[in-house]
């Protein structure tokens, strides 16, 4: 009698402890996703494998888009691509050169006390509830909350949330509760990525591995004049957002998966799907100080 | 029932499901492992140490879960830990349907906590905060996906029994229930 008296004691605790305290409560000691380490990281490996075997990934909108292309056309594209690559190379080295020249005198001058670099770093598990969170192995000391998080080549993932002993949890741009602003980019036919002439928005996670637009009006996303610079199936999102560091500018959020009438008369809302399932990740990109 | 073992499978199950998340899923649902842990220990251990199973199993599942309010899942499990535990007497735990509809009764019931806590606790307790509940979909196709894995996983486990140490149902003190 006396345990079932402490049991049910117990149970109250949790009830009252689930309605009255905030999400956040306990942060402090809810950071043992390392301890599972030994067992969540072979079982993620193990289950990427048999996913990378077995299960086709989901192909990005543009891909979609271009997979009726005529093998003409795509060789014509590939010809393009490396005369793309071949002036990218040159202007590359140049621009190296140019960076390790200006490094030289930065340090010569004392002004870099703080490089920052980027690591790779594994993905150890993700949230038990249908939150769109990641667990990261990250053993490092130095990051911060808020630090941006991409996976290669050039794709935004998310912000790190909390970062605790020896792991660190990152909420991915498809939660329900990530907000993030960007513009549209758009691969004209010469392999040539613009900008467009859209304003700033706000991307919101749907928490279904995807991403939304609300309520963008009508007129700037085809604009009347000018049919050329509408919106489009396979059009990029990439961050433009001030509270995150230059060096993310301009990484791909997504692309355009759809684009559907909004509730409100003159409303579109825009669907974006990002580059991979960001649930599925086993390794990010994660800016640490040197 | 041994309490040793007993964490050292609850580490298993919770790393396997902290592992997998992304993969195998339905509609954004996936099988809930740690739940089918927690009907293994109810349905066959004594009823305190069952419920206390439950309940710590729940608990050490808030402490791997972001932003859910600490306890929501230890209150779940220990509410499901005592539907299931007063099934004990008329049910046969080994066959599979009786894991199947475990399985579905237990997912259904989490389903249905979790869902109403985030309706009470997100639009009439803390409307202020800048967090979504969750959605009904995940939940129960999550359930129904627990049912369906519910014959393997306990299939497997009951292979272990022995190593529980559990007793015999007639020698768990009738006067109890």
């Amino acid at each position: 009698m006396r345990f079932n008296g402490i049991l049910l004691g117990l149970m109250a605790l949790a009830a009252i402890s689930a309605l009255a305290m905030p999400p956040t409560t306990g942060d402090s000691f809810r950071k043992v996703g390392i301890l599972f380490m030994p067992i969540s990281s072979p079982v993620r490996q193990i289950a990427g494998s048999v996913d990378a075997r077995m299960v086709k990934p989901i192909p990005t909108p543009s891909s979609e888009a271009s997979a009726g292309r005529t093998a003409a056309q795509l060789r014509d594209d590939n010809e393009t691509l490396k005369f793309q690559v071949s002036a990218l190379t040159s202007e590359n080295e140049h621009l190296t050169g140019l960076n390790e020249s200006l490094l030289v005198k930065l340090n010569s001058i004392g002004t870099l006390n703080s490089k920052l670099a980027v690591r790779l770093v594994p993905v150890i598990g993700g949230d038990l509830g249908t939150q769109q969170v990641l667990t990261l192995q990250l053993l490092s000391g130095d990051v911060a909350s808020n630090t941006p998080v991409m996976y290669p080549p050039k794709n935004f993932a998310g912000k790190l949330e909390v970062v605790g002993l020896g792991a660190a949890r990152v909420r991915l741009i498809s939660d329900k509760s990530s907000t993030i602003t960007g513009i549209f980019r758009r691969y004209k036919e010469d392999m040539v990525l613009v900008n467009m002439p859209q304003p700033i928005k706000t991307m919101e996670g749907l928490g279904n591995g995807k991403m939304v637009i609300k309520s963008v009006k009508r007129d700037e996303a085809f604009p009347p004049n000018h049919p050329e610079t509408s919106l489009a199936i396979g059009d990029w999102f990439v961050v433009k957002d001030k509270d995150l560091p230059d060096e993310v500018q301009g990484y791909k959020l997504g692309e355009i998966e759809s684009i559907t009438d909004s509730k409100q008369p003159q409303f579109v809302t825009i669907i974006l799907r990002p580059a991979s399932d960001l649930m599925k990740l086993r390794e990010v990109m994660v800016q640490v100080k040197k | 029932m041994r309490f040793f073992p007993f964490f050292i499978l609850a580490y298993f199950a919770l790393g396997i499901q902290f592992g997998l998340t992304g993969y195998g899923a339905i509609y954004q649902a996936r099988p809930n492992l740690v739940l089918l842990v927690g009907i293994f220990i109810a349905v066959n251990a004594h009823r305190d140490a069952g419920l206390l199973g439950c309940f710590l199993l729940g608990f050490m599942q808030d402490l791997l879960s972001s932003q859910s309010p600490l306890g929501l899942n230890a209150f779940s499990y220990g509410v499901i830990g005592m539907i299931v535990i007063n099934t004990q007497e008329f049910v046969y735990s080994d066959h599979f349907l009786t894991h199947i509809s475990l399985g579905l009764l237990g997912g259904l019931m989490y389903a249905l906590l979790v869902y109403t806590h985030g309706w009470v606790y997100f639009s009439l307790l803390h409307g202020s905060l800048k967090m979504t509940r969750p959605s009904a979909v995940p939940l129960v196709v999550s359930a129904f996906y627990t049912a369906a894995s519910a014959p393997f996983v306990l299939a497997l486990l009951r292979k272990m029994k022995r190593v529980f140490g559990f007793r015999p149902l007639r020698s768990h003190g009738n006067g109890r229930r």
